[in-house]
């Protein structure tokens, strides 16, 4: 599974941060970045999920 | 019919029918919405819509293919005014009953209603939206009531579109009851910075016809204000009137347990309308905010799917503001009669962040144009982080 980020709908609100610090970290524009390449270990995709799927402005995907 | 039957097309409503797909319920899934229209995101009405002049198209937030190909049935126009919870049946307007496996009552508030004033503006739908938008085109003068969110949105899109305007508060700050006087001061600074009069302590006696064809708002006073455009915000009640005599508690929005579930079996709720105690802050909540709307649409959906493990929701509190190109954030539970403690104060970039602290502990926090603080302090709130800790690592007290 792998993230993806449209940074340019990101509105900063962090919501995916604070429920998946690992995988999120906020940027120095204030907007929302992946930490590496977005590639999510099996363990670890459900909580993934629930973080692209709590974004406000629906900026995150999830590639299957 | 066996599913879930959704009663309230908005945020709460959808985030809990696709939760469920999400989970793979593979039942059938009704959401009733009494409005006319397809699913639109609400805070967008007072931040993109009115402010930034977006199109009604922006703020949209499903498609009719949307939810087809997720296999959610909408059924707009279709009001719900009556809950029998041993048939598991709700009643609609024209009398057709629907039954359902479990329920989900996302009905949402209502804006409270202003005694004595006619011919105001209110902003809950994207109606309201798109009307109070054509009416603060151009030069107008704007009174708005209620320096709470929706209002001081409100002001900050009039004064954007070069309205003039004049904002009524019974308290001696804007969110000065929440927030107290200390931060009510500061967001005092910020809407007079713009040109927007206060008028603060004051509160409206009645709002009728000028006799020129504009709104006279009278306050207690005896003050009256000529303008345009009247817009009251003062706040918001559960829609729990359809379910008088179901037997529910609906005493402030459906009372719900820690897992959303209300007093009656498989009726479960969610958003604005529910009221449940929150574990993270040992306090009974009912909260009216979008990412409320959106997190407990979610743990709903997981406790329908999963009632055998369920999970408590206990979240923190979160929500945001977007007023005079300045971002507010509000995490946690503050309260004015916190003790506040400011941890930054920065006035080249106008940012400012108050910590709430009560028993020793931190309560809640605001934030304007803080953002990255803010998450810190949000994560510092879920893990109940002690305050020595919190002020060692968030700034130097000054």
């Amino acid at each position: 599974m792998k993230l993806f980020i449209e940074v340019e709908k990101c509105c900063g609100f962090g919501e995916c941060i604070a429920l998946a610090p690992d995988l999120f970290r906020m940027g120095e524009d204030n907007r929302a970045r992946l930490i590496g390449a977005g590639t999510v270990d099996q363990a670890d995709e459900e909580r993934a999920r629930t973080a692209a799927f709590a974004c406000p402005a629906e900026a995150i995907g999830v590639e299957e | 019919m066996t599913g879930v039957l959704i009663v309230g097309g908005s945020i709460a409503g959808v985030r809990t029918a696709e939760g469920l797909r999400r989970l793979s319920y593979e039942g059938g899934i009704t959401i009733l919405e009494a409005g006319p229209d397809l699913p639109y995101d609400r805070p967008a009405l007072s931040k993109q819509l009115l402010a930034a002049g977006e199109s009604a198209e922006s703020v949209m937030l499903r498609s009719q293919a949307d939810l087809d190909k997720a296999g959610i049935e909408l059924r707009r126009g279709c009001r719900a005014v009556g809950l029998d919870v041993e048939a598991r049946t709700v009643r609609l307007a024209d009398g057709a009953l629907i039954d359902y496996s479990d329920l989900v009552i996302a009905t949402g508030s209502a804006p409270r209603k202003l005694p004595a004033a006619h011919g105001v503006h209110y902003l809950r739908t994207l109606r309201d939206a798109l009307d109070l938008r054509d009416a603060i085109e151009g030069p107008v003068r704007v009174v708005v009531v209620g320096a709470g969110f929706i209002g001081s949105e409100v002001a900050a899109a009039a004064t954007a579109r070069s309205a003039s305007v004049t904002v009524v508060e019974p308290y001696a700050f804007p969110l000065g009851r929440v927030l107290g006087d200390l931060v009510g001061k500061r967001l005092a600074r910020l809407h007079e910075s713009k040109g927007v009069q206060l008028i603060l302590g004051r509160s409206v006696r009645e709002v009728g016809a000028d006799g020129a064809g504009g709104r006279r708002v009278v306050l207690d006073d005896g003050t009256t204000l000529d303008c345009d455009v009247v817009v009251v915000g003062i706040g918001a009640t559960p829609r729990t009137g359809w379910l008088a005599g179901s037997g529910l508690d609906v005493a402030d929005g459906v009372g719900c347990d820690e897992f959303c579930h209300a007093s009656a079996p498989h009726v479960f709720a969610a958003g604005d309308v529910a009221r449940w105690p929150n574990a993270l802050f040992a306090e009974v909540m009912r909260i009216e905010h979008w990412t409320n709307a959106v997190e407990q649409a979610g743990v709903v959906a997981w406790n329908i799917v999963h009632p055998d493990k369920p999970r408590a929701y206990a979240p923190v509190p979160y929500v945001w503001s977007d007023q005079y190109g300045s971002r507010l954030q509000i995490v946690g539970r503050p309260r004015a009669d916190d003790e506040v403690r400011i941890v930054l104060d920065d006035p080249a970039d106008g940012s400012l962040v108050a910590l709430y602290v009560r028993d020793r502990r931190l309560a809640g926090a605001f934030a304007l144009n803080a953002p990255s603080q803010t998450l810190q302090l949000r994560r510092a709130l879920a893990a109940r982080a002690p305050l020595d800790e919190i002020m060692a690592t968030i700034g130097v007290e000054y």
